[in-house]
């Protein structure tokens, strides 16, 4: 099988140490909707999109909710997946932890315990495509370049790729085509291997990507 | 040489025996793979129908551990270009026989368009 297959990955991931207790609510602000899409690919619209992780520094007593322990203890590095019950979107990108006051999902946050927010894959988070079913590499406008490969599921509308780099008067189109390009047709992979194009989350890039400035990754699949 | 895809699911300890529990596909066969869940993976392939009507493909879902889909995936696209072996017959998921020849995958299902 002569064809490569190239993989690309939505990034996705939050990670805070608390600092203090919380005497309000506890907040997690995502960096998405601020347009640099410094921590997620793109804007969480619900809170069943992210997995909510909370890994606990200390022992405690009374610490969570009946849904993760019988008692409400934890103990040291122990780390609990938060129930979609016991997690929110509010408006802003902010993930919301439910308080020990929900007897049954809610958790107590303190000083060193670690908040970690990840994307949960769904199709059109992850793909791997063939090259050969590449339809092109174009430019969308001033800050995004698409690169479309025939749909998949065999509907009419191509699964796309959508780049977004500075606006640089055309030199990331440029290398982002050729970038493709190479990927498509060279023996430049070890033999048979899957190329990784884009996986911000794991700062894994084609060379020509960075040096495009690159910034974001978002897959459309039909 | 082309390879082949092979897959099993039988619902029970058996052989495969009904529809679905058994598919194999030419590796050109597969258009993409995609995430599918958080513990699944979707391989996309032309449909054996051969319909050219749009929206019509086969798929086969691969089970795995949590989040491992890009290993599944590049483990695929090694077999697929016979990496670990040069027999055109590469069995991918086969419960029938216990045989899972990527790593931590536990099963899969099979659905064609037809």
């Amino acid at each position: 099988m002569k064809t490569n297959f190239l993989y690309f990955k939505e990034h996705g991931k939050h990670v805070t140490t608390v600092a203090g207790a919380y005497g309000g609510n506890q907040d997690f602000t995502l960096l998405d909707d601020s347009g640099a899409n410094a921590e997620f690919a793109f804007d969480i619209s619900a809170d069943t999109e992210v997995k909510v992780e909370v890994t606990f520094k200390e022992a405690q007593a009374a610490k969570v909710g009946s849904a993760y322990s019988g008692d409400g203890a934890v103990v040291a590095g122990e780390t609990v997946v938060v129930t979609n019950a016991g997690k929110s979107l509010e408006s802003g990108g902010i993930i919301r932890i439910a308080k020990i006051a929900d007897t049954t999902n809610g958790i107590t946050l303190s000083t060193g315990d670690i908040v970690t927010i990840t994307l949960i894959p769904v199709e059109g988070t992850e793909a791997c495509f063939r090259s050969d079913r590449l339809i092109s590499v174009h430019a969308d406008n001033d800050t995004t370049t698409a690169v479309t490969f025939a749909a998949a599921n065999g509907a009419a509308f191509d699964d796309e790729v959508i780049l977004t780099h500075p606006d640089d008067n055309g030199a990331a189109f440029t290398k982002i085509a050729e970038y493709i390009y190479s990927i498509c047709n060279a023996n430049i992979p070890e033999r048979g291997s899957m190329i990784t194009v884009c996986d911000i989350g794991s700062d894994v890039m084609g060379k020509a990507l960075r040096d495009a400035g690159v910034t974001n990754m978002e897959l459309s699949i039909n | 040489m082309e390879k082949y895809l092979y897959f099993t699911n039988p619902n029970d300890t058996g052989a495969p025996d009904a529809g679905a529990e058994l598919a194999m596909y030419p590796a050109s066969a597969v258009r993409a793979i995609f995430a599918a869940s958080a513990t699944t993976t979707t391989i996309m392939f032309v449909p054996r129908d051969g319909a050219a009507a749009g929206d019509d493909h086969d798929t086969v879902v691969l089970t795995h551990a949590d989040g491992d889909h890009k290993n599944v995936m590049a483990e695929l696209v090694s077999l697929m270009k016979g990496e670990k072996n040069k027999s055109p017959f590469v069995v991918v998921s086969d419960k029938a026989k216990g045989v899972f020849n990527i790593t931590g995958v536990t099963a899969c299902a099979i659905t064609t368009a037809d």
